[in-house]
């Protein structure tokens, strides 16, 4: 890979004077060693969780959805928000390894493992939801898919939001899977090399597809690198979009508005930067990875942050400037009805956290302080929790009054809630533990021993 | 196969049909002529012979034929599936409206209107519309009980048979109903004892009405009300739309006369009351007073109106000479021009007004003189010529009955079709009484409180397994035909009991009757020589069957003409109206008889327990009701728990506000908080499957042992039951719950003076604008934007729409539970409903116009609008719901998957999605779980489904269909008929067959010809929220309101004034209360 000359002036992306050799040993010890403390504590907490997680849904898909906060004013609750929230995460992750890397943007080699493994886990987390809020799972999961069959007319309807849904987001998990798959190859061929047990390198020696590190081989795995990332870069774009059709396309008051696509990737990169950060600065911490995933690296994701935030924050805003220009007293109504309606706590959860958390950092402190970043990537993870959930309760009070209702999250609901994060921990704790959890190829690529080495090489030739 | 068999089996459609060919070929020809050698050539031989080892050799490679024949023993005379449709009368209640029962393969599934019947006309309550729901209700008693053992028929009679022959004073109380069979089968059963009485009793009975007819012209005989002939009606809380004898004809009558295309003017309805009935939601004037001032006012205005009529009767002067306008008002609070311009309002209307009291003696009286002042004897009200004859009066009172019990020389008390242990105000001390009676036997379908409190128990068939007759009014004959045998063996309709008992003691029966079938007969025959009805009786019985009935056209002749005036009576009237009411110093709480559960008979009726009222859209128990004013003294809030302290007993009730009611009026619902043991009151524990859909709302102090739906009034109310008491009321600090259908808890903010009136969406507008304007009010016709989709094309030759006339609906939800019944809807219980998941395909919206003081209220039926543009179809992400060629907007439910999206995206709200498997929660899907005795308690529930409808399960969305299998039914004939188009009016939707007011027109709105394209294209029509785009199919005719030019308004601001200038009264009185404490009214002195 050539590292371009302005890299010479910028700060070393690899600090604490680790050698290339450094990088493999520490990259690769969480999966040589036995775990933390630390980890078996968190990881048995988030499997319990996920335990729950299934208990929970077992006993829904048994009685019904009658267990969970949904009624007939809003047909919608907490799993759609959970799958609105959980898709949004995702996308920080395919920003960060294919657009990133379109951009040439050499920072994010230290933590576009990690987070392209934080798009794969959230996409999944997300799956669950559509299929298992519908009425019934057992047909849902056969009629969404248009298949071939003899019942003439009644295949799938194109026309419907919730048929793209089931194409951007199965498009987006196959597309995350594989550009993450792909990329981790030249590092599960270390991990081979590496493996004493035979089991373990059974396994690596598997999945890293008989990796040699050859010429030939990086040619192609570069090419193929460069063709996902301009696959995955639409796909940025495109998934979040369509997920907020699922709402801009209805006819409801503080639904239906064009302002949704665009409003909505920018929270869902907003959101998955907060969850980058949320994850990375206590994982940096576990697996001792602090002179890989840098504070630059923090500070810049932070900068993102800020700019997302505002982005989002400039929507409200916005959204309640259309209202009232629209004349539409409707519209007018459900925006009102938003801030200071029966669900105006949460409207404020949403506004407090998402307009004006991020722009903290605005000063350079906050951007570079650890602890004050990770409470503020937490409210922001929350902030867009509950704008997804605003969203959606808009639908208590629709068009007309005798059939408004209320929504109040049942037990169940809130388990579920928790057991999806549950679910996502677990995986991404397993994947900490037995997977690269930096890039090290490119880790290694960007090193300063290895561009001092090319310039070297540069000023003999 | 036997022979008997044989002929299920069918060669060929002729021979099936019965239709064979001629015959071509003789069997027995002459040999001769067959032996005549063919001309056919060998070639040709070769050939056919060649075929036919072809044709042979083809056949031996053919499966065995194997037969199937179905339906062994299919009934003659039945085909599987076919609707069979039977004329009968409608015994839920004294009304005896003409209903036609439908059946599909021998089951009543469906009961509807009879057109044709003069009582009813066409329309069905709620009550009427869930009685199959009754039939096969699994709680039903199937043995009689002996000491609370079950017996069988046989040794039931010859235990009571030792008594009878022994008994000397034998009571028998029953419900009303206009049956000759049955008055006089108990007549001569009666005969039988020494001391044989009957007492005919039911809670919402008109014994006041009849009272001050009798007073008034010496007659014991109800008028028939034809309010199509009446211009103003004054309505003194008589809540005649819910509680009047006939109501559906009085409903339908004043929804006729609101028709604006046949009158030029609408009639004007002023209620006088402090609760907001369901007459009250009607009126275009309500008067609010505390409701035991309501007879007061009326007989102001009755005195308002002698002076103005001059020449009143002297003993109508004396009593009505105590009631001057302004003394009246001043007690009641009110500005007595209010009274002064009623009267002279009234009086315009001479002979075009009339007056409907509530059911007490006082307010009845005030009707009925100021009926005789402004002439509507004779015009409105026919006491002559065919008046109501639906309630008996023959027998004891039920006072002189408790006193016969008491003194304990009754030896056999008969309890027929009533349940007095429950119905009866705890004043009258019937319970107790009853105790004292050497052998009380009960005659129920359910055992229900007085069945507990009986030795013996016979269990009778339900109506629709009976034979009678009715004479609702004068010369109307209505014959009740048995549409299903008897369900149980040991069962036995109260008819056949009495004659049997009859005959075995020896004693003549009517007619010489053994059964009722016989004694009907015997009196169709009466009615045949009555009527001087020419040819044989089996041809005249025929007929009647298949009418429901007989009326003589000279009786239809002369039932239209104005009646003959009935004199007044030389009776003592001032007596009876006595002195002014000096109300109570603190809340007086009204009982009222609700529009849906009634009397509380049908409570274990799901539908009518799942019926949201037409006030408060409560369901599933009672409340006490606060107005504004009411709930702001006592610093309470719907869902706030009260504790009420009444007539020496207290209890906690959860409160419910109601905008528009008296802010010295609480009310709470009659009809609610039986203690049986049934299964949606408080659970029957001999049920596998134990519901869970009620709530108990458990009563405290009142009976801590039982809970029970909703709390019994009548433990403490008067003998008049709606007779209002002085009580005291106050906050418990605690939440109650309870369960509604429109939004409870926030129902002051929700509406809130003028919010929602921009929404445009139950359109009301005064008579003044609209006399005006035809248009006026109707929302603004944005439809007529650009659209890029342009006008859906439909390949059928016709397109279904309807048409919703709010003018002439009232709101009294029979067409709810139509819905439910012809539809297969689920209930799905208190708490369900409570988290707003009710599956009402049909609803009833209620809207408030205008301040919270003084609402007005508008009824919007809401259903799916079948829209052109369906926005719910084009977001299923399976095709579960799309457009049909005819422009319904039909679901396939096996399709649905249940996202839920088409719901989210209906505006109208009206797709329900079953949460769970609401059938299962009735035990409905678990039919044949059997008990560890091997009986299946469950199954009769599953006879209720109408089998042209599926069965949703879990997971489904579901909606109005426009009721698409009758449409295709109807399509089905006309083809047959081979007509291209169903003729209009032959469809019907199961909403608009029930609607007594003839408020839904369905039908063809491509045609214009039709009634519905007619109603469409009427320039008042306008369409929900039609600036979406969506084009609805459903038009809706606005409400207009006859308000009086100002007088509501000046009644309203007077009222405000008068509260006002009171409360600075007290104040200035007191010093400087703070506004929180005062009026608290557990801190007057």
């Amino acid at each position: 890979m050539n590292a371009p000359e302005s890299l010479r002036q910028r700060r070393p992306l690899v600090t604490g004077g680790k050698t290339v050799h450094d990088v493999t040993l520490d990259v690769c010890a969480p999966a040589e060693r036995w775990g933390s403390m630390a980890f078996w504590s968190s990881f048995s907490t988030s499997q319990t969780a996920m335990f729950l997680y299934l208990c929970a849904w077992l006993l829904v898909q048994t009685i019904g959805l009658k267990l969970v906060g949904i009624n007939n004013a809003s047909d919608w609750g907490s799993f759609i928000v959970n799958f609105v929230f959980w898709v949004g995460i995702g996308h920080a992750g395919t920003l960060i390894s294919a657009i990133l890397f379109l951009f040439r943007q050499n920072w994010r080699t230290s933590i576009n493992r990690a987070a392209e493994a934080m798009t794969v886990f959230a996409v999944s987390c997300a799956g669950v939801f559509p299929m298992l809020h519908t009425g019934r799972p057992w047909l849902a999961i056969l009629f969404v898919f248009p298949y071939p069959n003899f019942r003439g007319p009644l295949w799938t309807n194109f026309r419907s939001p919730l048929e793209w849904d089931v194409f951007a987001v199965s498009t987006y998990a196959t597309v995350s899977v594989l550009f993450w798959y792909m990329g981790m190859i030249p590092d599960l061929a270390t991990l081979r090399d590496r493996a004493r047990h035979p089991i373990r390198k059974f396994f690596y020696g598997l999945f890293s597809m008989g990796w040699r590190g050859s010429m030939r081989h990086w040619i192609h795995y570069e090419t193929a690198y460069m063709i996902f990332a301009a696959i995955a870069t639409p796909l940025v774009l495109s998934v979040h979009t369509i997920v907020s059709f699922d709402f801009a396309v209805s006819i409801l008051p503080g639904w239906h508005t064009t302002i949704y696509p665009p409003y909505f990737v920018a929270g869902a990169i907003f959101s998955g930067f907060a969850m980058v950060v949320t994850l990375l600065v206590p994982a940096r911490k576990l697996f001792h990875l602090e002179d890989y995933i840098t504070i630059d690296h923090l500070e810049v994701m932070n900068k993102i942050i800020l700019l997302t935030g505002s982005l989002v924050g400039f929507s409200y805003i916005t959204e309640f400037f259309i209202a009232v220009y629209s004349g539409s007293p409707f519209e007018q109504f459900a925006f009102v009805n938003r801030a200071f309606g029966p669900f105006w706590w949460a409207y404020w959860i949403m506004m407090s956290c998402n307009l004006i958390t991020p722009q903290f950092f605005w000063f350079r402190y906050i951007r570079r302080s650890i602890p004050l970043m990770w409470t503020l990537s937490l409210f922001v993870n929350v902030g867009m929790w509950f704008e997804r959930y605003v969203i959606v309760v808009t639908l208590t009070r629709s068009f007309l009054m005798p059939s408004w209702g209320a929504y109040i999250m049942t037990f169940w609901d809130v388990v579920i809630l928790a057991g999806s994060f549950g679910q996502f921990m677990t995986l991404f704790l397993l994947f900490c533990r037995v997977l690269p959890v930096c890039n090290m190829a490119e880790v290694k690529a960007f090193h300063p021993d290895t561009l001092r080495q090319i310039r070297e090489s540069h000023d003999h030739d | 196969m036997s022979d008997k068999h044989a002929s299920h089996e069918w060669k060929s459609p002729e021979k099936r049909s019965g239709k064979l060919p001629p015959a071509t070929l003789n069997e027995f020809q002459d040999p001769a002529k067959l032996e005549e050698p063919s001309d056919a050539a060998r070639r040709e031989f070769l050939k056919i012979m060649g075929a036919g080892a072809a044709a042979v050799g083809f056949a031996g490679c053919a499966r065995p034929v194997e037969r199937i024949v179905p339906e062994v023993n299919r009934p003659e005379q039945s085909t599987p599936g076919a609707k069979v449709y039977y004329a009968s009368a409608c015994q839920g209640c004294a009304d005896a409206c003409g209903v036609v029962v439908k059946t599909i393969d021998s089951r009543p599934l469906k009961l509807e209107g009879r057109k044709a019947s003069l009582v009813g006309r066409g329309g069905l309550c709620s009550r009427a519309q869930a009685a199959t729901y009754d039939l096969y209700d699994p709680e039903r008693l199937q043995q009689p009980l002996v000491a609370g053992d079950r017996t069988s028929l046989k040794s039931f009679d010859e235990t009571l048979l030792v008594e009878l022959r022994q008994a000397r004073t034998v009571r028998w109380l029953r419900a009303p109903y206009p049956s000759e069979v049955k008055r006089r089968s108990v007549e001569a059963f009666l005969a039988s004892f020494p001391d044989g009485k009957e007492t005919v009793w039911e809670p919402i009975a008109p014994d006041a009405a009849l009272k001050v007819q009798e007073l008034l012209h010496g007659t014991k005989v109800l008028p028939r009300v034809r309010l199509d002939r009446a211009d103003r009606i004054l309505d003194l809380g008589s809540d005649f739309l819910n509680l009047s004898w006939s109501r559906l004809d009085m409903a339908r009558d004043f929804s006729h006369r609101r028709d604006l295309d046949s009158f030029p003017e609408p009639p004007r309805l002023t209620t006088v009351e402090g609760l907001l009935s369901h007459t009250g939601t009607n009126a275009d004037d309500r008067i609010q007073v505390r409701q035991s001032l309501v007879a007061d006012v009326g007989f102001a205005v009755a005195s308002e109106v002698a002076g103005i009529v001059g020449d009143t009767d002297q003993r109508i002067r004396a009593a009505i000479a105590p009631y001057s306008a302004d003394k009246v008002a001043a007690t009641a609070g009110i500005d007595p021009r209010v009274i002064k311009d009623l009267a002279k309002d009234l009086v315009a209307h001479k002979g075009k007004a009339v007056a409907l009291g509530a059911p007490t003696v006082r307010a009845q009286l005030a009707a009925g003189i100021l009926n005789i002042l402004l002439g509507a004897e004779g015009t409105v009200l026919d006491g002559v010529v065919s008046p109501s004859l639906q309630f008996e009066t023959g027998g004891q009172d039920i006072d002189a009955l408790v006193a016969d019990l008491e003194s304990g020389k009754v030896d056999i008390l008969f309890v027929d079709g009533a349940n007095p242990a429950y119905g009866l105000a705890e004043s009258v001390g019937f319970s107790k009484a009853m105790a004292k009676a050497k052998l009380v036997v009960v005659l129920a379908l359910h055992k229900d409180e007085t069945a507990e409190l009986a030795r013996m128990v016979q269990p009778t068939t339900h109506w629709l397994e009976d034979w009678n007759v009715a004479q609702p009014q004068k010369d109307v004959f209505q014959l009740a035909q048995p549409t299903i045998s008897p369900l149980y063996k040991e069962v036995r309709s109260s008819t056949d009991s009495l004659l049997a008992w009859t005959k075995v003691l020896g004693k003549p029966t009517p007619w010489n009757a053994a059964n009722a079938h016989e004694a009907v007969q015997g009196y169709w025959k009466e009615v045949q020589s009555g009527a001087a009805v020419a040819g044989t009786f089996e041809a005249f019985w025929e007929d009647s069957l298949r009418h429901g009935g007989f009326v003589s056209r000279a009786v239809l002749a002369a039932r239209d003409k104005a009646s003959a005036v009935r004199p007044l009576a030389g009776k003592d009237l001032a007596s009876f109206a006595g002195a002014p009411t000096v109300p109570p110093k603190g809340m007086e709480l009204a009982p009222y008889w609700p529009a849906g559960i009634r009397e509380g008979a049908q409570g274990n009726n799901p539908l009518i327990q799942e019926l949201p009222d037409p006030v408060t859209k409560q369901v599933w128990g009672n409340a006490v009701l606060m107005g504004p004013g009411g709930a702001a003294a006592l610093g309470a809030k719907s869902e706030d728990l009260l504790h009420v302290k009444v007539g020496g007993e207290e209890f906690d009730l959860v409160g419910l506000l109601v905008p528009g009611q008296h802010k010295d009026v609480v009310g709470v619902a009659l009809g609610y908080g039986r203690t049986a043991k049934l299964r949606l009151l408080n659970g029957n524990p001999e049920l596998p499957v134990w519901t869970n859909l009620a709530y108990a709302t458990g009563s405290k102090g009142m009976d801590s042992k039982i809970p029970t739906v909703g709390v019994d009034i009548l433990r403490v109310s008067r003998r008049e039951s709606v007779a209002p008491m002085e009580a005291e009321i106050s906050k418990t600090g605690r939440d109650g719950r309870l369960s509604s259908t429109q939004y409870y808890n926030d129902i002051a903010n929700q509406e809130k003076p003028g919010e929602g009136e921009w929404r445009q969406v139950a359109v009301q507008v005064n008579w003044d604008e609209y006399s005006k304007d035809r248009k006026a009010g109707s929302p603004e016709e944005e439809a007529k934007l650009f659209t890029i989709w342009g006008d859906p094309k439909y390949k059928s030759p016709q397109q279904w729409g309807m048409a919703i006339d709010m003018n002439r609906c009232n709101g009294c939800s029979a067409c709810v539970v139509g819905c439910h019944v012809e539809n297969n809807i689920p209930v799905v219980g208190f708490e369900e409903v409570r988290h707003g998941r009710d599956m009402h395909w049909l609803r009833i919206d209620r809207y408030f116009h205008g301040e919270l003081e003084t609402p007005q209220v508008t009824h919007q039926v809401m259903l799916c609008q079948q829209c052109d543009n369906a926005p719910c179809e084009s977001v299923c992400p399976v095709l579960a719901t799309t457009h049909s060629d005819d422009g319904l907007n039909q679901m396939t439910y096996n399709r649905c998957i249940g996202t839920r999206y088409c719901a989210n995206n209906c505006p109208y709200k009206v797709r329900h999605f079953n949460w769970t498997n609401n059938w299962k929660a009735q035990g409905l899907t678990d039919l044949y779980e059997k008990t560890a005795d091997g009986r299946t308690p469950n199954a009769p529930l599953a006879m209720a489904f109408n089998p042209e409808v599926t069965v949703r399960g879990r997971g489904v969305m579901e909606k109005c269909t426009f009721c698409v299998q009758r449409v295709q039914d109807a399509r089905y004939d006309s083809k047959e008929l081979g007509l291209e188009k169903v003729p209009d009016g032959e469809i019907q939707t199961a909403c608009q067959q029930s609607c007594p007011t003839q408020a839904i027109v369905f039908g063809d709105i491509k045609d214009p010809t039709t009634k519905v394209s007619k109603l469409i294209r009427s320039e008042r029509g306008y369409k929900v929220l039609e600036w979406l785009q969506i084009k609805p199919n459903v038009t809706y005719l606005p409400r207009v309101r006859h308000t009086a030019d100002r007088k509501a308004v000046s009644a309203a601001v007077a009222l405000k004034r008068m509260e006002a200038a009171h409360e600075a009264e007290s104040a200035a009185a007191v010093g400087n209360v703070p506004s929180e404490t005062h009026g608290a009214p557990n801190e007057r002195p």
